[in-house]
């Protein structure tokens, strides 16, 4: 479900869940939440990769597992994982998502709650909450920080979905590579970040964190409330229904 | 140290200081601060660019002059230099930069604290504080303001030095320009706010300070007292024997 491996002082971390697309269930959150907290406070280790297994990076939140949850543990479930994504950002070490395949709903909100965003060209982006129903539940100020309110909205909006080069253009993604390429590029850029004073990288997160993360416990309540909201709506209603029952 | 001359309504600062790669000294720095003010109160000065001589914009602080200095001395050196630079979003008058060939460390931080900053493709934008042990001491609210907060910190780490294509293409320019046209460049963009009504030009820059300026006294202060502790660690400790300070 979620592998971690070493290199030199480089954890890497993967989702492995590639039957499910590396969607997020409560086993994988939890799974999340302890091995950062475990690795951030490993002297030997100074940087982390975030991946996914073939076939992409990860898929959301599992829609077949929140179906079939009454809404209130739904809505529980996911605040657990905003603040899994919001505690990417407090860790005293850089995280850096290295991003193949896709990175759609909550796993593209969770890519760009890394520090460092590393893309193949060709991975597909996309936000598909509102079409489905809902307003995304949390990790919106990670997403405000990146690309600025107004562009943000439009992104939920969800009109469009995105490669990784339109990602890039918009700020979403710090590094595109080929296609198959994004591992070794983020495993190379934590390398670099690695191998730089430990105190100056860990002061330069926490200077930048509180632009970077300022509101983002309040937005993730309200983001949280007004997906509770539209979850008693009939098309969130029919969406939950149909991926409860498969 | 820093010359003055002027075209039109366009007063452009030099500054001239090769042999140390016009690095940012007490001296230069007082030079700096008392322009800005002759020309922020001259009539005949609607726009200012601030350029520099061969071999490349800036390349930050002077590490020959910190070499002297303890670093409590330092940082209170680092405060002054921010304080200038500060202000100058805070004039009336709008400063076009105008970064030839390199803008390094406090190189960065005086460009982006300018209004309007013209670079060419090949020019070399790099903050090599992290590497060398500390958070940068000043500037950081301007280059967040440009850039935004992620962009400002995946520069400030600093594990890869960017061209000016890049720095223009993350807004950290405002115009790309052949490398031979930088100052002229800056000039005529000079020339054309000079040829704006003064007073919506300043009523423009005074509505917007707030929002780009408006943090940046907190923010220097703030980052200022986080180069001091990171400067009592052991890796920036060697960087600063290297640079001929006994600490």
């Amino acid at each position: 479900m979620l592998d971690v491996g070493r290199r030199d002082r480089i954890a890497i971390v993967s989702l492995n869940r590639p039957e499910r697309r590396n969607a997020m269930d409560r086993d994988l959150v939890a799974a999340l939440v302890q091995a950062l907290r475990r690795l951030d406070a490993d002297p030997g280790v100074a940087a982390i990769v975030l991946r996914g297994e073939a076939p992409g990076f990860c898929a959301g939140s599992d829609l077949k597992f929140i179906g079939r949850l009454a809404l209130e543990e739904i809505c529980r479930f996911e605040a657990e994982t905003g603040d899994m994504a919001r505690l990417l950002g407090f860790l005293g070490k850089p995280v850096i998502a290295s991003v193949e395949g896709f990175a759609l709903g909550g796993g593209f909100i969770l890519a760009i709650s890394c520090d460092l965003v590393v893309s193949s060209h060709s991975a597909r982006w996309h936000l598909p909450e509102v079409p489905i129903g809902w307003l995304t539940p949390w990790g919106l100020q990670a997403l405000v920080a990146r690309v600025g309110a107004v562009a943000a909205r439009k992104l939920c909006f969800a009109s469009e979905a995105l490669d990784g080069r339109d990602a890039g253009r918009l700020g979403l993604v710090d590094h595109l590579t080929e296609p198959g390429g994004a591992d070794d590029a983020a495993i190379a850029l934590a390398g670099r970040l690695a191998a730089l004073p430990v105190a100056a990288v860990s002061a330069t997160k926490r200077f930048f964190m509180p632009d970077v993360l300022n509101r983002s416990e309040v937005f993730d309540a309200q983001a949280n409330e007004a997906f509770a909201g539209n979850c008693r709506h009939p098309a969130a209603r029919a969406t939950l229904e149909r991926f409860g029952r498969r | 140290m820093l010359s003055r001359r002027q075209q039109g309504a366009v007063a452009i600062l030099t500054i001239d200081r090769p042999n140390r790669r016009n690095a940012l000294g007490t001296e230069l720095m007082q030079a700096l601060g008392a322009a800005f003010d002759v020309l922020e109160h001259d009539d005949g000065v609607a726009a200012i660019v601030v350029s520099a001589s061969a071999p490349g914009f800036c390349a930050g602080s002077d590490l020959k002059e910190l070499a002297a200095m303890d670093i409590a001395q330092m940082c209170r050196h680092e405060a002054e230099t921010a304080r200038i630079v500060r202000a100058i979003g805070f004039l009336e008058k709008p400063v076009v930069a105008a970064v030839s060939g390199f803008a390094l460390g406090g190189g960065v931080g005086f460009a982006v604290g300018c209004d309007l900053v013209v670079t060419h493709a090949e020019c070399r934008w790099h903050m090599p504080e992290v590497p060398n042990g500390w958070l940068p001491p000043w500037a950081l609210a301007s280059l967040s303001a440009r850039v935004g907060p992620v962009a400002a910190r995946r520069l400030v780490w600093a594990s890869e030095p960017i061209t000016g294509t890049e720095a223009h293409q993350l807004k950290l320019a405002d115009y790309l320009v052949p490398h031979g046209d930088v100052e002229s460049e800056a000039i005529a963009l000079g020339e054309r706010l000079a040829a704006l009504p003064r007073v919506a030009v300043a009523s423009t820059k005074r509505f917007f300070a707030p929002l780009i300026n408006g943090g940046a006294e907190a923010s220097d202060m703030l980052a200022n007292r986080i180069f001091a502790e990171n400067c009592q660690d052991a890796t920036a400790k060697a960087t600063l024997r290297k640079f001929g300070m006994r600490v």
